[in-house]
């Protein structure tokens, strides 16, 4: 039986070193992880590839946008719709085949 | 005596007393926790222990070196099956290779209308099976596939009224070749032939040189393309490499 | 003093202790019990997605990638960690014999452990899981449970520091060393794959490393410190071998940090990585089997009290699990093996093994042993206990069997086919799938009666007695006569 052991230094040391050993690991991994060798050595020996790849994308993406007027598709858009809606679907003569008609067509011969 | 008057005796102890009161039943008949065992690590152990790092050290020599570059190990993809790359390149008959690829092209583009047993459907697509237009005269039934047929067509005593599509579209010579000797050797046909690649690119000249975009009709055919394709005959019995269909010498 | 009055001090002062720690470890056992239940179920319902894709497709939500995601980590961030907690704190306390000071910090961080590990389990049902195996919550939960920990394991490490007397017991050692080594591990395991942007497959193989550490480093070294703890204790014998628990204890400390990228065997990463994670689990049958026969060998000669008492019941079936995996750790590493853990069942049956059949049964032997301390009631039927432990040695022998064996033996050696297609070596999976099923099933069975158990004792509903509650045949007699009718308390 030891009550001397137990003081308020020993637990507000305790908390300390307890919390330094705890979180070491952590605070150790951030710090030596500038240093890490961490790159993918392929991707860095195709990154010119990747950037004239994106480059051109970035090219063609600028320009189909310039391109692009909205209130002109809009138009198109509204006036196509409105023909169709206007059109009655009609009937036609060509059987598709694997269609009802043709399955009746077939079973019935 | 301590249970009966605590207060009054003198070599009772408050602390137990207090003790007893306040402890459980639990706690009270725990056993004290011994840690002092003192026998020795039995050999049998030891061996076992020996055992298993032989074993692990094996594991580990399997492992190839230490080498942040080496990405695969040595012998852990299984070798090739017995036989199995003999396999791949097993000569067969050409009319088997020729055939097969045919069936592949038939199942792409044809059995939609005259459906995979080439009955057809009946009233609009006419079977392929014992009909004259294809078994004779290779050259009406390679123009009959690539430009399509419009206008009623004569097939198993019946009159046909359909209209059947071009189908020149991305038919390379050898799929044409292949089709056709899949139709002239399946649903009923055995004319035992091959249709061969050079055959079958007379074929598509003569298409070319048709140079029309609507289909071919009976009269036109009659009137000029009821003969055969034009090529050296091959021996359907001939063995080729399946992948490159060039003969191998038996 | 005398025997009898040292006896009755330490009984009292053993009592003081159970009092001082009963809020907290009840809480943990409850709580991760009802994350059980809740692991259970999505077990089972993830085992019959495997075989049975269109089961409850009214869920759409709830897809296998998700159901299973949910499964694994609310077993491992709700029910082990849980347990596991509760376990460290009491026997942290009785061991160091002072009474806990700090229950309230322990009892807020678990409140706050349950509320994190509900959002993030909502969090992966709605989809937003990381993906990461065993890492799954998302993103923002790993800092919470870092710090929810830090909160737990401070006190509990202040609690060492002030203890009575000098001996430090067997169960400290692995109490202390699973106490340091989980901030080590998911912080490196979670910086590395949250928050330092580096190659993906190394990602992978850290989580894979993080998966088997865990286990290996956290989880069974509680477990063995558990058993440490009941085998001497119940049955009044030391430990057979002091240098066999020394040899015991440092093999595993060394050998499982090495553990756990065998998993990846044929992936991308350097080949070494695989290969030694694979030659340290097969290193770990030594710890296995030194602990495994120095519980066994202390056990041996009371083998009817280890049959009467339900917290040496489970410890005996616990032990033997871990030879099991101990065995199976050779095993399943050996390079021609090895191929049938990665796309097979088999894996997840080798780490149900190490969480259910041994963690899980060593656990369950220190909760029937700490629960009637702390809350001063004896457990209520011991036919609910005869349940558990039946039914879960039944779910422990198909995983063994289903999930093992038969994902090695039917998948795994079909995949290897080359003339096959790849179609018919799924086909062979339905086996191990349907074992699987049959695992989870039981446990469900067996955690209903355990939660139902475990929830009356925590509303102090159990006996009153003086008699421990013991899986005693009546035809023996007792002295709660045939019918467990109370005639003399």
């Amino acid at each position: 039986m030891d009550p001397q052991r137990d003081t308020p230094l020993k637990r507000f040391s305790s908390l300390w070193i307890g919390l330094f050993i705890l979180l070491s690991f952590g605070l150790g991994a951030l710090v030596v992880a500038p240093w890490l060798n961490n790159s993918n050595v392929e991707d860095e020996a195709l990154q010119s590839e990747y950037d004239v790849r994106l480059a051109t994308k970035a090219e063609i993406d600028q320009g189909q946008s310039d391109f692009l007027d909205a209130a002109a598709a809009k138009t198109a858009f509204s006036h196509t719709a409105k023909q169709l809606l206007g059109q009655n679907a009609s009937a036609t003569s060509q059987v598709v085949p694997g269609s009802a008609t043709d399955l009746k067509a077939n079973s019935a011969k | 005596m301590a249970d009966q008057k605590p207060d009054l005796n003198e070599d009772s102890n408050v602390l137990e007393s207090h003790a007893e009161l306040a402890s459980s039943a639990s706690s009270a008949r725990e056993n004290q926790l011994q840690e002092n065992g003192m026998e020795p690590v039995s050999l049998w152990i030891i061996l076992a222990c020996f055992f298993g790092v032989l074993v692990g050290g094996t594991v580990l020599g399997k492992s190839g070196g230490f080498s942040y570059n080496n990405l695969t190990a040595k012998g852990y993809v299984t070798s090739q099956p017995e036989g199995g790359l003999e396999k791949a390149v097993q000569p067969k008959p050409i009319i088997d290779v020729f055939a097969k690829n045919g069936a592949k092209i038939y199942s792409a583009k044809c059995q939609g209308c005259h459906q995979p047993n080439g009955l057809g459907d009946g009233a609009n697509f006419p079977p392929l099976g014992n009909s004259e237009w294809t078994t004779s005269n290779t050259l009406a039934f390679s123009q009959i596939i690539l430009n399509g047929v419009m206008g009623p067509i004569e097939v198993d005593g019946r009159t046909w009224n359909g209209a059947m599509p071009a189908q020149a579209a991305g038919m390379t010579p050898t799929d044409l070749a292949g089709l056709m000797t899949y139709i002239r050797n399946s649903f009923g046909n055995s004319t035992g032939d091959v249709i061969s690649i050079e055959m079958a690119e007379n074929a598509i000249a003569a298409y070319k040189e048709r140079n029309s975009a609507a289909p071919i009709t009976v009269a036109e055919l009659e009137s000029k393309y009821m003969s055969d394709l034009e090529g050296a005959v091959v021996d359907p019995a001939v063995k080729v490499d399946p992948e490159t269909l060039i003969p191998v010498a038996e | 003093m005398s025997n009898d009055s040292t006896k009755s001090i330490d009984a009292g002062l053993r009592t003081a202790i159970d009092k001082s720690v009963s809020n907290p470890v009840m809480f943990f056992f409850t709580s991760g019990a009802v994350w059980l239940a809740v692991s259970v179920l999505l077990g089972v319902f993830t085992s019959v997605k495997f075989h049975t894709p269109s089961f409850m497709e009214c869920f759409g939500g709830l897809t296998t990638g998700r159901a299973y995601a949910a499964h694994i980590n609310v077993l491992v961030y709700g029910w082990c960690f849980q347990a596991a907690f509760g376990t460290i704190i009491w026997l942290m306390s009785r061991l160091t014999r002072k009474e806990f000071k700090s229950s309230a910090t322990v009892l807020v961080a678990g409140h706050l452990w349950n509320v994190c590990v509900g959002l993030s389990l909502v969090g992966i049902l709605i989809g937003k899981s990381t993906g990461v195996p065993w890492m799954e919550f998302p993103k923002f939960s790993w800092v919470i449970f870092l710090i929810l920990y830090l909160f737990i394991a401070v006190p509990v490490f202040t609690q060492f520091r002030v203890r009575q007397g000098g001996h430090v017991y067997i169960s400290q050692w692995y109490l202390l060393a699973a106490l340091f080594l989980f901030p080590w591990i998911y912080g490196t395991a979670n910086i590395f794959v949250h928050v330092i942007e580096g190659s993906a497959v190394m990602a992978a193989a850290v989580a894979s490393w993080y998966k088997f550490a865990l286990i290996f480093l956290f989880f069974l070294p509680i477990a063995f410190s558990a058993a440490y703890y009941i085998a001497p204790k119940v049955t009044g014998r030391p430990v057979y071998s002091y240098n066999l628990a020394l040899l015991g204890f440092w093999a595993l400390v060394a050998i499982g940090p090495w553990m756990g990228m065998q998993e990846l065997v044929g992936a991308p990463i350097p080949a070494f990585l695989p290969y030694v994670g694979a030659t340290a689990t097969i290193l770990f049958f030594l710890p296995a089997i030194t602990v495994g026969l120095n519980i066994l060998m202390t056990i041996k000669g009371h083998e009817t009290l280890a049959k009467q008492s339900p917290a040496l019941r489970f410890t005996t079936a616990g032990t033997f699990g871990l030879l099991a995996l101990g065995g199976f750790a050779i095993w399943l590493n050996l390079p021609s093996v090895m191929k049938g853990t990665q796309f097979t069942i088999t894996g997840y049956g080798f780490e149900m093994l190490a969480l259910y059949g041994v963690f899980s049964m060593l656990i369950f032997g220190a909760i029937y042993f700490i629960v009637p301390r702390v809350t001063q009631r004896e457990w209520l039927a011991p036919g609910f206990i005869r349940l558990h432990f039946n039914i879960s040695v039944y779910a422990v022998i198909a995983i063994v069997i289903g999930s093992i064996l038969f994902g090695i033996l039917l998948p795994g050696v079909a995949q290897e086919q080359f003339s096959a297609s790849w179609k018919s070596s799924a086909n062979a999976n339905l086996a191990s799938d349907w074992f699987n099923t049959v695992t989870w099933l039981c446990a469900l069975i067996a955690n209903v009666f355990f939660c139902f158990h475990l929830a009356l004792m925590w509303a102090r509903l159990g006996r009153h007695s003086k008699h421990p509650t013991l899986l005693v045949d009546h035809h023996g007699g007792s002295a709660h006569g045939a019918d467990g009718k109370v005639q003399n308390i």
